[in-house]
């Protein structure tokens, strides 16, 4: 198999709890390679601790993460190498300038500095941020800072690329400029992306859904398998259903 | 895309030149940090400063090693305890070092470099080394004050 056959990302029943309280509870599903998957969720509704051991950042507790057929438990060095990441809760040093934000992250990578350098002029030119890049971080606007954590995340060129709810606290334009970056990025370059967020609005009708609720993968696939399975007209409505749905369920003694 | 894809280098192991660079890089990060913290810098100098041109200057009359071996001359109170105050100059900057771990584990800056592929050992081990680096310019500067 090679690796292009490979799903960018497999998750095989993973459960996760702090204490009593269960996070996820045998969350099971992939992602083919250059695709846009969306993992939509309320809020708690397990998506950061997904990205948690996703990244090595909690150990997995039950079941097995691939990224490209290498095991974050037992070959993490190999499968974060291929990941770049983007949190929720903003991660750059506000103290550093923007180049020096994306150096240290590339030397974090083993990257020499003149290879660094070459590739944050590349990147930075792609998000429009060349002319800001001596600026210190926390002269930069919410939008700004988010553009140059996306940069941060492909400088090491991964073959995949992990979002949680970037666009959040972002204004319309900020939102629309961010989401239309990423999503060129997987049709331009190939690289896979697993998307997390609660805003219906950002899903397309190509994209690949994963509804999360309660630590539980509700659906898995297409728009359209995602209305089938919920009888509804459009993602929202299917998004409702099935969360309300699925509360409605547990509440039954 | 399944040819492009297929077209990207075969992941490896880290090199040593990597790991060279990896603790280049945060050394060079916690140097960047402290100059932009010049408060940080400048208390940390303050303390042992103090100590130095008001107390031992002050006592330099009559508080001193008087000549007993290993000594061959009278040693001056000021020179006796230049060595301890370079020693608190780290004690001070050890602290500061887990404070500044503690901040980054609340700004966030930690994720970046617990995200990193190389690993935890190597990371916690080359935040050590850039804390004792840090020490040690402080240390040097000391010196050089107190040399003049």
């Amino acid at each position: 198999m090679t690796i292009a056959e490979l799903p960018a990302v497999a998750i095989e029943g993973v459960s996760h709890s702090y204490g009593t309280r269960q996070a996820l509870d045998d969350v099971t599903f992939s992602i083919t390679p250059s695709t846009f998957a969306v993992l939509l969720g309320l809020n708690g509704a397990g998506k950061s601790t997904l990205f948690s051991l996703i990244m090595r950042l909690y150990a997995v507790q039950r079941g097995r993460i691939r990224i490209f057929g290498r095991d974050v438990g037992h070959a993490s060095s190999e499968a974060l190498r291929m990941v770049g990441v983007v949190f929720q809760q903003r991660t750059l040093d506000l103290d550093l300038s923007v180049i020096q934000n994306l150096i240290y992250h590339a030397a974090l990578h083993g990257i020499g500095k003149y290879d660094s350098c070459a590739r944050a002029d590349d990147v930075l030119a792609r998000i429009a941020l060349s002319n800001r890049a001596n600026d210190k971080v926390r002269n930069l606007s919410g939008g700004q800072m988010r553009r140059v954590e996306i940069a941060r995340a492909l400088l090491h060129r991964p073959r995949l690329l992990v979002l949680d709810e970037p666009t959040v606290g972002l204004d319309i334009k900020s939102r629309a400029d961010t989401i239309g970056y990423v999503r060129r990025l997987v049709v331009e370059d190939g690289v896979s992306v697993l998307w997390a967020t609660h805003l219906i609005d950002e899903v397309s009708d190509d994209d690949d859904v994963i509804v999360l609720h309660q630590g539980r993968v509700l659906v898995h696939g297409s728009v359209s398998r995602v209305l089938e399975a919920a009888d509804a007209r459009d993602i929202r409505a299917a998004f409702t259903w099935l969360t309300h749905g699925a509360e409605a369920a547990t509440e039954v003694p | 895309m399944t040819a492009e894809l297929a077209a990207f280098p075969k992941v490896t192991g880290f090199l040593p030149v990597h790991y060279a660079i990896c603790l280049k890089g945060i050394v060079w990060r916690e140097g960047l940090r402290f100059l932009h913290q010049r408060e940080r810098f400048v208390a940390a100098l303050v303390r042992p400063l103090v100590w130095l041109f008001i107390f031992a200057a002050g006592f330099r009359q009559v508080l001193g090693v008087s000549i007993i071996p290993p000594y061959e001359t009278y040693i001056l109170y000021e020179v006796y305890i230049t060595p301890g105050l370079m020693l608190l100059i780290q004690l001070f900057n050890g602290m500061q070092s887990s404070l500044s771990m503690v901040y980054d584990r609340e700004m966030g800056n930690m994720r970046t470099l617990l995200v990193s592929p190389m690993p935890r050992w190597f990371l916690l081990s080359s935040k050590l080394v850039a804390g004792m680096a840090e020490s040690l310019r402080q240390v040097y500067t000391f010196l050089a004050i107190a040399w003049f």
